[in-house]
């Protein structure tokens, strides 16, 4: 028999059971009938002699089976009829887990996909990338190393582990023989790139030592995506060749399938060695910061005493290759710089890094949202049991023990999470990628791949089930029932109440801390947003000019000129220039300065800005002239000797209005004397953040990105650049076209992202908290209608009534906002630096921040509560009176 | 587990009869449901309902085993005798059993002077 299985063998004994005991009556009806009986009397004596036929089977064959998984079953199925039969409780409970479960998991797994999951290759936790750090806080984020400090890096630490160099990641016009030519993001790496990531080849050979020397074959390694791609996986494709950057390259191998380079925003499909894209000149050079550097740290070393040796090379490398050819300012700033390692399974994570605190913060909101929801969830289910209190007084007085109504409840909240996690992971997938145009890091590639994996299935499940405790335990011990409920005779639902009042507290006072979270930010973007910048970024859009490799400066010089004065003749193109640093563009540089007529007192700061500009700059970034003229064409064409200088310069070294005319001498060798021709007004030039410079604006033939001012749409006007550029050099050609409002934005994006998210959230907490307050206080009144009719029988006003009912709700969300703001208080003493670094022109501790949210909310709450509060006080006595 | 049907009788008292009458042979469940009735002299009323899960228990416990048989009128009957593992059981049950009515007629008894 068990040879058929454990079904068949189930079968067979529940078969033998009924068989058993249908010989048992067969018996029995026989004995009967020979004493005498009638057939069928004989029949009807037997069964009720052996009682409940079908229950004594039943309880035969439960004997058998797996009592809980058949229990379980029967909750299950029983608790879907319930959910089924109640579809508002269900949809709100559902829909409140489903919309803070989804939150959280949308959150994480962004933070997983930009910051957390490791690399694809063996040992990723071995993996540290060579950080760099100012004391002085300057200069964080990017962290790039020249060609020369980054080999005697490796060298320093070659006992301890392996330090890997890769180049900027871009998209490259890649031309392979099998297709059309398309941007594929192409990077040059150092030869030991995949030996020391473990990176295996599925075809062919990977980088080699020899790659990547002087003189070296051009080779290029490509991702198996692309291989599979392009050449449908064929291993013909090794030794064909490929264009990268217009010279040809000869593909010798394919890395292992999954892997797709050190950033997981950048996906990188094609590998070419460093020495190939860069001319010896620049990989002597020690000022040109280019590469950043991974290392694998072997398994036994320590990562602080690696760290150490870095920075002792570094300082070494600095004092000896950097510093003599510097002046004393940037020796200052060098001697702050500092070098350490920093372990990253995930390599560089760029844009992750750079989001880690705003989204950090955004996690944290969402757990609040998440406790609110639990609250709800929790408190819906209390006032539900309490309505089923007859229902489970029943249950229990047929016999059900304490333990299986709890099981039960329990199992009803697993369904309504199970229910919840599966819309908020759905919600989750489809909100990770709405969110990735948020980050204008990721926003244009949206390469990013956000698709959950099994770790951020196991975050949904782990939360949910977290979540299933927190609001499913409490009201299933309080709903056991007793018997006595059935009879009317239990306790009063006072402890219910008791229960809600808190849940309401708790959803009040996270809700303040969620509005003034969400207030800072708020006025954050508003001040980012209103800031005076200086210049007007509508209208201007940007572009960059890639000249071929070569080009002499005559010619690089001639393209400028003839480029502005094209743009410039064209409809539409209000003002054309170009500058270097361009508007919150990279770098920038500066200089001290000697001015004519002030004598600088010991020590005084005479550093300025120092900014390389076309002509009219002014027109083009729409700068406000304040004194004097702007640089014209024959300033530039001239060469002449003249500047413009901002209003903080004027005020600081030029005292009045005799400024124009004066002398301004930039060291150097020979020092070079410039006119003040005009005066500018203050211009946020390296980004908002960035104090306000002392500024010149020197004239330049050549230097930078364009900015080109027009009314028209961005589109029109990059169509108009294109057909300028290249008509006049057809071999030069246009990167980066975007208007400058766009980077403006951008560059306020970890606020914008942290001010709609934590505004997104607080009005969802402010929702919910409300609905539980309603659903208290209308629970309540329903509670009290036969108080109430006594009350306006004895002669109480509606208004009387109506104060009473408001009294308790409004006390009740008082010490809501208090505790609230209690909260946020620690919270914010707590996160202070966290949060202080992406504020901007609000203080955390302004009155108003704190004010407002409390306000909102004891209106929000008067607002909810006075409608029970009115239906209280419109209770008719006698319909109460009676209903009960 | 289901709870146990016997709630007239103390826990454990039907699987002892069971046991009981099962030592002098094996028994269909009807023929064991008429002794037991018969020896308690109709005193201790056994539900004959409750006896089949009963005796589901025993046989998944060990204490019984059962095999098809032919009853008296040639009709096919499952045969239910102890096994050593029930004689055992029953030892315990019986000993156990032992104190208790001990330990009741201490109680009931009037304390003698």
């Amino acid at each position: 028999m068990s040879r058929l299985g454990p079904w068949r063998d189930r079968r067979s004994r529940d078969q033998q059971i009924a068989d058993d005991i249908s010989a048992h009556l067969a018996e029995r009806i026989d004995d009967l009938i020979e004493a005498g009986w009638s057939a069928a009397d004989a029949r009807r004596e037997a069964r009720r002699e052996f009682g409940n036929v079908a229950l004594s089977i039943e309880d035969s064959r439960q004997v058998w089976s797996w009592a809980w998984l058949e229990h379980a079953r029967q909750d299950l199925r029983y608790a879907i009829r319930t959910l089924i039969a109640s579809p508002i409780f269900t949809i709100a409970a559902a829909g409140s887990l489903a919309l803070g479960l989804g939150a959280a998991t949308t959150v994480f797994s962004l933070l997983h996909a930009a910051l957390w999951r490791p690399l694809p290759l063996p040992a990723p936790q071995e993996l540290a990338e060579v950080w760099c750090h100012s004391s002085t806080g300057d200069f964080a984020g990017d962290c790039s190393y020249s060609y020369p400090l980054a080999m005697q890096l490796g060298q320093a630490v070659r006992s301890s582990g392996e330090v890997i160099a890769v180049g900027q990641s871009a998209p490259l016009d890649v031309r392979l023989a099998a297709g059309p030519g398309q941007p594929i993001i192409g990077q040059a790496v150092s030869a030991n790139y995949f030996s020391a990531l473990r990176v295996g080849a599925a075809a062919g050979r990977l980088l080699a030592a020899a790659d990547d020397l002087d003189g070296g074959a051009r080779v290029a390694v490509l991702s198996e995506r692309l291989w599979r791609g392009r050449f449908g996986a064929n291993p013909q494709a090794i030794g064909t060749p490929v264009r990268y950057q217009g010279e040809p390259y000869t593909i010798v191998g394919v890395a292992a399938a999954g892997f797709s380079g050190t950033d997981a925003e950048a996906p990188v499909d094609l590998w070419v060695p460093l020495a190939s894209v860069t001319a010896p000149a620049m990989r002597a050079n020690a000022h040109a910061n280019w590469l950043r550097l991974l290392m694998r740290v072997h398994p036994g070393a320590s990562v602080p005493a690696t760290a150490a040796i870095l920075e002792g090379t570094f300082r070494g490398f600095v004092a000896q290759a950097v510093v003599p050819d510097l002046d004393a300012r940037w020796k200052a700033v060098l001697d702050a710089q500092h070098v350490s390692l920093r372990v990253a399974p995930s390599g560089f994570a760029t844009t992750g890094r750079k989001y880690e605190e705003p989204l950090a913060l955004i996690f944290g909101a969402i757990s609040l949202v998440l406790v609110i929801a639990c609250a709800n969830v929790a408190n819906l289910t209390l006032a539900r049991n309490t309505a089923r209190r007859g229902e489970l007084a029943m249950r229990r007085a047929l016999g059900a023990s304490a333990g299986r109504i709890v099981r039960q409840l329990l199992v009803e909240s697993c369904v309504l999470t199970v229910l919840g996690a599966s819309i908020g992971f759905v919600l989750a997938i489809v909100a990770a990628r709405a969110i990735l145009p948020f980050v204008p890091e990721l926003g244009s590639r949206a390469t990013l791949d956000v698709r959950p994996d099994a770790s951020v299935v196991a975050f949904c499940i782990i939360t949910a089930a977290t979540a299933t405790v927190l609001f499913g335990l409490g009201p299933a011990m309080r709903g056991r029932g007793r018997e006595g409920h059935l009879l009317g005779t239990g306790p009063r639902v006072t402890a219910r109440s008791a229960a809600g009042r808190l849940l309401v507290v708790v959803q009040f006072a996270t809700s303040l801390v969620l509005l003034v979270v969400a207030g800072l930010f708020l006025r954050t973007l508003r001040g980012m947003d209103t800031a005076d910048l200086g210049f007007r970024p509508d209208h201007v859009v940007t572009f960059d000019l890639s000249l071929p490799p070569g080009t002499p400066p005559s010619r690089t010089i001639g393209d400028y000129r003839a480029i502005v004065a094209a743009l410039r003749t064209r409809a539409g193109i209000e003002a054309a220039t170009y500058a270097w640093p361009s508007l919150y563009g990279h770098g920038g540089w500066s200089t001290s300065v000697d001015v004519e007529g002030h004598r600088p007192v010991p020590g005084e700061d005479m550093e300025v800005g120092a900014i390389s500009v076309g002509p009219h700059f002014v027109e083009a970034a729409s700068v406000r002239l304040l004194a004097g003229r702007g640089l014209e064409d024959r300033d530039i064409t001239t060469n002449a000797q003249v500047l413009m200088v901002n209003e903080s310069f004027a005020r600081a070294f030029l005292g009045g209005t005799a400024a124009i005319g004066r002398h301004v001498t930039v060291p150097g060798d020979p020092p070079q004397v410039y006119q003040v021709v005009g005066i500018v007004g203050d211009v946020r030039h390296y980004g908002l953040r960035e104090k306000v410079w002392r500024m010149i604006y020197l004239p330049s033939g050549s230097n930078g990105g364009f900015l080109v001012r027009s009314a028209t749409t961005v589109a029109a006007v990059a169509s108009v650049i294109r057909s300028a550029v290249s008509d006049v050099d057809p071999a030069a050609s246009v990167e980066h076209i975007r208007s400058l409002g766009a980077v403006v934005d951008a560059s306020a994006a970890r606020e914008r992202l942290t001010a709609i998210a934590s505004t997104v959230l607080a009005i969802y907490a402010v929702v919910v908290a409300s609905v539980g307050l309603y659903g208290l206080v209308a629970y309540g009144v329903a509670q009290r209608r036969r108080e109430l009719a006594i009350r306006v029988v004895l002669g109480a006003t509606r208004r009387s009534i109506q104060w009473l009912v408001l009294r308790r709700t409004l006390a009740l969300v008082f010490v809501g906002i208090g505790a609230g703001a209690g909260m946020a208080m620690l919270l914010l003493r707590w996160l202070g630096s966290l949060i202080e670094g992406l504020l901007y022109g609000v203080s955390m501790t302004d009155v108003a921040v704190l004010a407002v949210p409390g306000v909102v909310l004891a209106i929000v709450a008067s607002v909810v509560g006075l409608a029970p509060a009115r239906q209280a006080a419109h209770t008719d006595p006698m319909t109460a009176c009676r209903a009960e | 587990m289901t709870e146990t049907p016997t709630r007239d009788l103390f826990p454990g008292a039907l699987e002892m009869m069971i046991l009981q009458t099962l030592r002098r042979g094996p028994l269909h469940g009807y023929a064991l449901a008429q002794l037991i009735k018969q020896t308690s002299e109709d005193l201790l009323q056994v539900e004959e309902g409750s006896l089949y899960p009963a005796l589901q228990r025993m046989l998944k416990a060990g204490w019984l085993a059962a095999e098809w048989g032919v009853s008296a009128r040639n009709r096919r009957i499952r045969a239910y005798r102890i096994t050593p593992a029930g004689r055992k059981q029953l030892e315990r049950h019986v000993s156990s059993f032992d104190r208790m009515i001990e330990g009741i007629a201490r109680v009931m008894r009037p304390v003698k002077s």
